[in-house]
């Protein structure tokens, strides 16, 4: 289904952009109200996702965005649940017969989708995974607007959209929640927690090192540390790692 | 006792033959050459020995062949929240597509009719209803506008828009 492939460059624009999103100040109680009615069913998704190998906090935030999180209609498209979805993808599910429980007819959407085969949950995975659940027309026709699949609602989306009837506009908004502003919240609020991909490791060297003018700049700004930014990651750096942080470079032989 | 429950069982059979006859009949309807396959994220249709392209880059499809087989109405879920009606025309053994600008037509007739913008629509749907012989299409549109949902049945002449 999906037409873009996963690589380490996606993942590390995910991060990025997960990582310095702020929500919009404006939404900030509406956002909350979706994120509460998600607590308040987070056994149930539990329940669909337990089976399936899927968080449920994924499966919470794609209530959101596909069905408003009613439990009355079929999470393939919005159909009502009193019987088979006659929007497409109609027929489903095609096992079982009508009415069907919120929970059967969610477990059938994730299963069309493939979801269920899915092992990696990291970060940036499950946000490969939203933004390619809803499609990838944004990236792949209008990559100068990231997804409001994703982003809607935060400093990352202002406008453009895809209209009702298929036309492009730059200048149209989505009026919905974005995922991914609802998972930071739920990650705000303690509710999960995303395992972070590790920032850079300085070593202690004996000659420069790439990158390592940047942790010096960096401590340059804390008072009394004075280091010349020569990308040597030696004793002078060590010690201001120690005096900043509290414990010297990595492989710094006064760490033993 | 036994004729009883023989004359019961020779009821059933003769509702479910009648049944399956009824749908063989509906079947008939469509082209039975017509053979829709989806690979992935493109649809194709298999006719006459070959098979020719119609869609791709969906996430579903649902595919309507008319009375005759010579047009193929084609529900395609581009996006989660977005599906489009497109519409196809036999030519030579293959399909092509007709009326590209069906989906916009199809909406531009009922914000027309009803007074709202297309841009104002929240989670828009397309389905196809039905075909009005070779001669034109009935499709329901729904979305939600200013916080209502709203449903609009538009009727599309082939060779000319109009709105029921």
């Amino acid at each position: 289904m999906a037409n873009v492939r996963y690589s380490s460059g996606l993942a590390s624009e995910y991060e990025n952009l997960y990582k310095t999103l702020v929500a919009d100040p404006e939404h900030f109680q509406d956002i909350d109200a979706i994120v509460d009615k998600i607590l308040d069913n987070r056994s149930r998704y539990q329940d669909v996702g337990h089976g399936l190998g899927i968080p449920w906090y994924f499966i919470g935030v794609i209530h959101s965005m596909e069905s408003g999180l009613d439990f009355s209609t079929h999470l393939h498209n919005g159909d009502p649940l009193t019987a088979r979805t006659v929007h497409v993808p109609a027929g489903r599910p095609v096992k079982g017969s009508p009415p069907f429980t919120w929970e059967e007819s969610a477990i059938d959407a994730l299963k069309l989708r493939g979801l269920n085969k899915v092992k990696d949950w990291s970060l940036p995975h499950l946000l490969y995974e939203l933004e390619g659940y809803n499609g990838w027309g944004y990236r792949l026709y209008h990559p100068h607007v990231l997804s409001p699949y994703l982003w809607s609602w935060s400093n990352h989306y202002k406008s453009g959209k895809y209209l009702a009837d298929g036309r492009w506009s730059d200048t149209a908004k989505s009026k919905q929640c974005g995922a991914a502003v609802l998972l930071h919240r739920l990650e705000e609020r303690g509710e999960i927690v995303f395992d972070r991909v590790s920032g850079p490791i300085f070593y202690y060297s004996d000659h420069p090192v790439p990158g390592a003018e940047k942790l010096q700049r960096f401590l340059n700004q804390f008072p009394g540390i004075a280091l010349r930014v020569d990308g040597w990651p030696g004793k002078r750096t060590s010690d201001a790692v120690k005096r900043v942080f509290g414990f010297y470079l990595v492989n710094d032989p006064r760490s033993k | 006792m036994i004729q009883e429950v023989n004359s019961s069982r020779l009821v059933l059979l003769l509702t479910l033959l009648f049944v399956a006859f009824l749908s063989l009949g509906c079947w008939q309807d469509q082209d039975p050459n017509l053979i829709f396959v989806e690979n992935g994220s493109i649809l194709s249709v298999k006719t006459d020995g070959r098979e020719c392209k119609l869609c791709e880059n969906g996430i579903a499809y649902e595919s309507y062949p008319s009375p005759s087989g010579q047009l193929i109405a084609v529900e395609t879920m581009v996006m989660s929240d977005l599906t489009l009606l497109r519409l196809f025309k036999k030519s030579g053994s293959c399909y092509v597509e007709i009326h590209p600008r069906l989906p916009e037509a199809l909406w531009q007739m009922a914000s027309r009719q009803h007074g709202f913008n297309v841009e104002e629509v929240e989670h828009p749907r397309m389905r196809f209803l039905g075909w009005l012989g070779e001669e034109g299409l009935i499709v329901e549109l729904s979305g939600i506008i200013k916080g209502r949902k709203h449903i609009f049945r538009v009727t599309y002449p082939l060779d000319g828009p109009g709105i029921n």
